[in-house]
């Protein structure tokens, strides 16, 4: 059954009182909220995602609610919960939507260990897997919001989940999370896309979601195997630059990526190194989109 | 050690060292204190030998015959190699 099945009354009660289940990806997510807007957030951005039955091990216990107290009336604010404990110091109740994903990546990052996570985009077109890290300003998040109104399928934004299990990389696919210009610009690349509403002065700047399109959803339980790793970089005027990057060096670059390389340890080494050892490593310097396309396109060609 | 294709993974004393055979720098983990180092491959070849505590005498044949270099010069060289792994922990 998907949440799109659930009446709005049920999503509401759902919400407030037992926890919306839902299933992203490999985690079975639980979400409680006292907050409107968190409520059409999830109608808006997770109707196709398939509910969690009642007997489902819940991966992720998140609350997102207003902050009681005086705080109703004079610059109402929001908390964002996990297993009891609040990680962020409380934020506008407008970013309750935004930290409601912020939070989600965060218990992600934080406690999902049976996987390396790396900070990039991942997407896959013909069997190719695509991981994308990126700094601030790189463009990672508006190239994958590109590409996958281009043909690519989208694993995730934010993180790449690689098994130590098997070397794959599990797809949990979310809403793209877009900022500041970023946001015109896919709009104006993508005008089929879904967006909700945009987000002002956030610690992030001015944010704003793309819907995770459906063809993401339908295979979020297909893994892929990694075959490329592309460290993007954004530069005004720069000439489009697809350079082969030595497998060592990638590796140097690719740990500074990792959210949990250093609790995982040598079993995190190794499976980075053998991820390593199977992808072509590329630094890929850009100035517009149309350009880039044809660049990261031009690798499974 | 493991050998996977054209990869080298060697686990000697709480290091790993990965390494391509078709390029010219090794990265060594050291996972006691989960710290990365890119080195040369050769040297990455005889660190992985010192951590295994392999003779002296060994070694610098093998750094003469691998640098090209004569004895005096591997002995030198090697005495620099064991000042900078030893300061970076990656000896015992």
């Amino acid at each position: 059954m998907l949440l799109s099945d659930l009446s709005i009354e049920k999503i509401k009660s759902g919400l407030k009182i037992f926890g919306l289940g839902y299933k992203a990806g490999p985690f079975n997510i639980s979400v409680t909220s006292n907050i409107p807007a968190v409520t059409e957030h999830i109608r808006y951005f997770y109707s196709h995602y398939n509910c969690n039955s009642e007997a489902v091990f819940v991966d992720f216990h998140v609350e997102v609610n207003s902050v009681g107290g005086y705080r109703r009336w004079y610059k109402p604010q929001v908390t964002f919960v996990f297993d009891g404990y609040e990680p962020f110091v409380p934020l506008p109740i407008n970013q309750a939507p935004a930290m409601f994903e912020w939070g989600l990546n965060w218990a992600i990052a934080n406690t999902a260990h049976q996987y390396l996570i790396i900070h990039s985009a991942i997407i896959e077109k013909d069997g190719y897997g695509l991981i994308m890290p990126g700094t601030p300003g790189s463009g990672k998040s508006t190239l994958c919001a590109a590409l996958v109104n281009r043909g690519w399928r989208l694993l995730s934004d934010e993180m790449a989940l690689l098994s130590l299990a098997d070397g794959l990389i599990y797809p949990a696919p979310r809403p793209v999370s877009l900022k500041n210009k970023s946001i015109q610009i896919i709009k104006d690349f993508a005008p089929e896309a879904a967006f909700g509403n945009v987000v002002p002065d956030t610690l992030k700047g001015d944010i704003a979601h793309m819907v995770a399109p459906e063809s993401a959803l339908l295979q979020q339980s297909i893994p892929v195997k990694p075959a490329f790793l592309v460290f993007p970089h954004y530069q005004d005027n720069a000439e489009k630059q697809l350079k082969q990057l030595s497998k060592s060096r990638a590796l140097m670059t690719l740990a500074e990526h990792a959210f949990n390389f250093n609790i995982l340890g040598e079993e995190g080494f190794d499976a980075m190194a053998n991820m390593i050892d199977q992808v072509e490593c590329y630094d890929f310097t850009y100035a517009d989109l149309a350009t880039a396309l044809e660049g990261i396109d031009s690798l499974i060609k | 050690m493991l050998v996977q294709g054209f990869v080298l993974l060697i686990t000697v004393k709480n290091t790993s060292i990965y390494h391509h055979a078709l390029e010219e720098e090794s990265v060594v983990y050291d996972a006691e204190t989960g710290n990365l180092f890119l080195i040369p491959f050769l040297n990455a070849d005889i660190l992985a030998l010192m951590q295994r505590q392999t003779k002296h005498s060994d070694l610098i044949s093998k750094m003469t015959k691998t640098f090209q270099i004569d004895r005096q010069q591997a002995k030198v060289y090697l005495d620099r190699l064991y000042l900078e792994y030893g300061q970076l922990n990656l000896l015992n």
